[in-house]
């Protein structure tokens, strides 16, 4: 059964060799356009490392790495700069200065685009707890090197920013109330010094209770007024503080520690054009074999003798070739061609085969159908 | 120079040149090549020593254009050739006969398509040189006898005898009668060996009857167009006579030799 399937097999492929071959040479034409068409692609990439202390700090609401276990700085890292990269604001500072800058300003359509375009030439994944990668690709070396080196310091000045920006809030927050506790804290003193100069202390004796329980009162407003401006300020002093600090936590907790280089050597080179594109001819070879199998399974014709034997249990006795047929007609009258020749229609047939017999036959190869048949009846 | 089998291994080669089966006034009729002759003639050997020849062998088929007319004339050939044997080939398929167009090949080859081209008309032939006979139609309208209906061929030990032309009506009736009984008894009592050309088993029931009239029957298929299934329910229908064999036509491997030869047999 082994020796009849791969016969059909070998069959079912050489019968329709060129068709069996077109696919395998369609896609490997393909994958030679392919190779053709590629534009040389440059890549540019860098790793950045992010200090969990001060990432936990400068990340508000976000879970810090020693408390969640399951997200770890690098991630949220990556997952803030993919987001990012999905903003405009974001990818303008990124871009600027490469080719990706004037396809920014067309309509939203188009800047959807980009931005997808933009999005396909960077790459960013992490690589281990604290270290994230970047990489940029692009047909120009130049440019992917400038999207490598703007990436990194974008993201780090959009966090700066940020965090300025709460600073900024709260001191204007704090600064708005220091000017009315600061009137307060005027009129407080005003009032307490009006009631001084109305009312003198006695030239003998003590004030009056009434007086003293009015002072008092005076002084406590002036008193509470006067710690109410005082904490403003402290606060003020504290935004501006943290601003500060946050600006160096940042600069601290994100370090570049593999600079992006400019590329000199194209990413995708022949060789690697050629190892990517033989998945063409992989695809070729299996739709060819599926072809071929396909054909041997589908084909329920008598081929072989022994299919005869196997499923007929009938020995082929003859197997007569495909021959030719004649094309031109022949003469009529003419004399006989052999072994014809040979017989005299006054003769018997065993007269002339015994005639014949004396001359010793070529010894001629039988042919494969020869064979096959013996072998079928053996 | 004619243009026959051209296969440039065996041009010159006087073994492998074609046989021409010439009728009785030297008018070639159909042309063999070697290659042919020889399968039967391996086939006519196997038959000898492994067992006896049957009188009566009928050629079957499970379609029509199986080459079963052809394989009769071949295998009728070849054992009057090589055998000191009478042998008749009688058409019995009357629904399609094509003893006496087979006849014709030589002078009449099958003109090739060409897209673009006519094909060149058929030469002009005397048909007093070409073989016609009412056969067995006309044996059993009462209209020839055997002897008349018989076709000489140059091999004096070949006869043949073609179905001849039969009302539609009465060919069912012709298949399962007495007469064409008797008329194949009488064929096989002057002839050592009758092979029988029968109708496609397939096409219609009568030839179940035809084929009935044989002592043994072979099974001609063609390589890689009848379908096995096809095959398998011929034979279920002619389960009652006994079978020599298949008989492959047309046969034609595609594997290269060589690669043939690396599959181990089992």
């Amino acid at each position: 059964m082994v020796r009849l399937a791969l016969l059909k097999l070998l069959e079912s492929f050489f019968r329709h060799r060129w068709l069996y071959l077109l696919p395998i040479l369609l896609m490997a034409v393909a994958a030679g356009i392919s190779v053709m068409r590629a534009k040389p692609l440059y890549s540019s990439s860098g790793s950045l490392y992010i200090q969990s202390g001060s990432l936990v700090k400068s990340l508000n609401d976000l879970p810090s790495a020693s408390a969640s276990w399951w997200v770890t700085p690098s991630q949220v890292t990556v997952n803030q700069i993919r987001e990012l990269l999905q903003t405009e604001a974001f990818v303008r500072p990124v871009v600027k200065g490469t080719p990706f800058e004037t396809t920014l300003n067309g309509t939203p359509d188009q800047l959807g685009e980009a931005i997808k375009a933009i999005n396909k030439s960077i790459v960013v994944a992490t690589a281990g707890d604290n270290l994230v990668t970047f990489s940029a690709e692009y047909q120009d070396a130049q440019v992917a090197y400038q999207l490598a080196r703007q990436l990194p310091e974008s993201y780090v000045l959009w966090k700066l920013n940020s965090d300025r920006q709460d600073s900024l809030a709260a001191q204007s927050f704090f600064g708005d109330l220091v000017a009315p506790y600061q009137k307060q804290l005027d009129t407080a003193r005003s009032n307490l010094q009006s009631y001084i100069e109305a009312n003198p202390a006695p030239v003998r004796g003590d004030r009056p209770e009434l007086e003293r329980i009015e002072i008092n009162r005076l002084q406590g407003e002036v008193t509470q007024a006067q710690t109410r401006v005082e904490e403003v300020r402290q606060k003020e002093e504290s935004a501006r503080l943290a601003q500060i600090q946050a600006e160096r936590g940042v600069r601290q907790t994100y370090l570049i520690i593999d600079a992006p280089k400019q590329p000199t050597l194209r990413v995708n080179g022949l060789r690697t054009l050629l190892l990517s594109n033989i998945l063409f001819l992989v695809i070729g070879v299996i739709l060819s074999v599926v072809g071929v199998i396909g054909s041997a399974v589908l084909d329920r014709s008598l081929r072989f003798p022994m299919e005869s034997t196997l499923a007929l249990h009938l020995p082929v006795i003859a197997m007569i070739p495909k021959v030719r047929m004649l094309r031109d007609p022949m003469p009529v009258g003419n004399q006989r061609t052999a072994p014809s020749e040979e017989h005299n229609t006054d003769t018997p047939a065993i007269v002339q085969r015994e005639e014949r017999s004396v001359e010793v036959p070529a010894i001629v190869q039988p042919p494969l159908t020869t064979s096959l048949a013996q072998s079928s009846n053996e | 120079m004619m243009k026959l089998f051209q296969n440039r291994k065996n041009k010159g080669n006087p073994h492998m040149e074609p046989f021409v089966l010439r009728s009785a006034i030297d008018t070639p009729l159909t042309v063999f090549s070697q290659e042919v002759i020889a399968s039967h003639r391996r086939m006519i050997t196997g038959l000898l020593y492994q067992q006896q020849i049957p009188a009566k062998i009928a050629v079957l088929g499970t379609l029509q254009g199986e080459g079963v007319t052809y394989t009769a004339l071949a295998l009728g050939a070849t054992m009057a050739s090589d055998l000191p044997t009478r042998v008749c080939v009688v058409e019995l398929n009357m629904w399609s006969p094509g003893l006496l167009s087979l006849l014709r090949t030589a002078t009449h080859p099958i003109a090739r398509k060409r897209l673009f081209r006519k094909p060149p008309p058929p030469p002009a032939i005397d048909e007093n040189l070409l073989p016609s006979s009412l056969g067995v139609a006309g044996i059993l309208a009462g209209t020839v006898s055997l002897e008349e209906a018989l076709i000489p061929t140059f091999l004096p030990n070949l006869m043949l005898l073609s179905a001849g032309d039969l009302a539609i009506e009465a060919r069912p009736t012709a298949a399962r009668s007495e007469a064409l009984k008797a008329l194949i008894a009488e064929v096989a009592e002057q002839f050592d060996h009758v092979i029988l050309d029968i109708p496609a088993l397939l096409a219609n029931s009568d030839a179940i009857a035809l084929a009935s009239l044989a002592d043994a029957g072979c099974l001609v298929v063609r390589q890689g167009v009848t379908p096995l299934a096809l095959i398998k329910q011929a034979l279920d229908e002619i389960k009652h006579i006994s079978m020599l064999g298949i008989v492959m036509n047309q046969t034609y491997f595609h594997t290269p030799r060589w690669l043939y030869n690396l599959i181990p047999r089992g």
